[in-house]
């Protein structure tokens, strides 16, 4: 339970310290500040682990683990969870999520209500559709998945493996072209 | 208490995880299924239970069945932007038609294959469908699902100050 706990105190640390970063200074690339922050409670996780008693001092004999090092594993295993499929996801969310955009775009307009048109215009704080279009094909060359050559985008290796697994388990999976 | 409770815990929630991943791939594989969410979230909700199940079967405490119950819930955490990724993901879907096009393709030939406004018709659709929007004479408006989802991430939104995104 030791590796429990300390996983859950870790992961509520890595919250805190996001956010106060996030409104402390201005950052630009976020996800790896958030990534940063978590490799920092890395450490402090093992170190706490290693340092403090079996029973933290108050648990019960029957929740006190005495395989220590499958229970810190255990406990770290959670925090990265916590993590990456946590409060990354929520910021993934938060900052690119197509849907969610539209949902938080339809409640802040006033009455409430938005038509299709209304939406095009208003997507992003009134940056428009297009701008979204155009953030996702930047942040496919800057992630060095495509280049510009001679004013076309062609996949780099990077690209073209990534096209390779993603389209082979869409094929696999019986997905079809999102929307 | 046995020393090794702990890793027939753990071991039973990653063989029930491994199944719930091979199940997810089998059953889409073969079946085209309409509820993919519900049905992925079925599968690891049936792993869950699988593992309490083994573990009362085993004799395993109950703290230590909570910890092999953790590795399944831990996995789907994990395992669910990886599928949204796949599935839902409109960079990779560009990624995927740029390498399939022969020379690749301009931002105007990209832009005349993804027609905004058919993107935004087709996910109002998705929306309405999942229940989140309604339609209401020509505009769309918020269902109590839809605000519920949208207050918390504007309150995130705010904490964080992460400006508009999308």
């Amino acid at each position: 339970m030791k590796g429990l706990l300390l996983a859950a105190a870790g992961s509520l640390i890595c919250v805190l310290a996001v956010t106060f970063l996030f409104r402390a200074v201005t950052v630009f690339r976020r996800a790896v500040a958030m990534l940063y922050v978590f490799l920092t409670t890395v450490p402090l996780y093992v170190a706490a682990y290693a340092l403090t008693p079996a029973d933290l001092g108050w648990l019960p004999d029957w929740l006190v683990e005495q395989r220590a090092f499958v229970c810190g594993a255990f406990g770290l295993f959670v925090h990265a969870s916590l993590f990456f499929g946590g409060w990354l996801q929520v910021y993934n969310l938060a900052e690119r999520g197509f849907s969610l955009r539209i949902l938080i775009d339809i409640d802040e307009s006033p009455g409430g209500a938005l038509s299709a048109d209304d939406e095009e215009a208003r997507y992003g704080g009134g940056r428009g559709m297009r701008w979204m279009f155009d953030k996702r094909v930047e942040g496919l060359v800057s992630a060095g998945l495509v280049t510009q050559r001679a004013g076309r985008l062609v996949a780099t290796d990077k690209g073209a493996r990534a096209a390779r697994l993603f389209g082979g388990l869409r094929a696999f999976l019986q997905i079809g072209t999102p929307q | 208490m046995s020393a090794a409770a702990l890793g027939t815990a753990l071991a039973a929630g990653v063989v029930w995880t491994a199944a719930a991943v091979a199940g997810h791939f089998a059953i889409f594989h073969l079946v085209q299924v309409e509820h993919r969410a519900r049905t992925l979230t079925l599968l690891f909700a049936c792993a869950t239970f699988a593992t309490l199940w083994t573990c009362l079967l085993l004799d395993v405490d109950r703290s230590r069945t909570l910890f092999g119950m953790s590795v399944v819930a831990c996995a789907f955490l994990l395992y669910m932007p990886f599928y949204y990724t796949v599935a839902a993901s409109q960079s990779v879907q560009l990624v995927i038609d740029i390498h399939a096009a022969p020379g690749g393709l301009s931002v105007e030939e990209i832009r005349g294959r993804y027609p905004l406004d058919e993107i935004l018709a087709g996910r109002f659709e998705t929306l309405i469908w999942a229940g989140f929007v309604t339609e209401m004479d020509g505009r769309f408006v918020l269902t109590g699902k839809g605000r519920l989802t949208s207050r918390p991430f504007r309150a995130v939104k705010a904490l964080w100050r992460l400006g508009p995104g999308g």
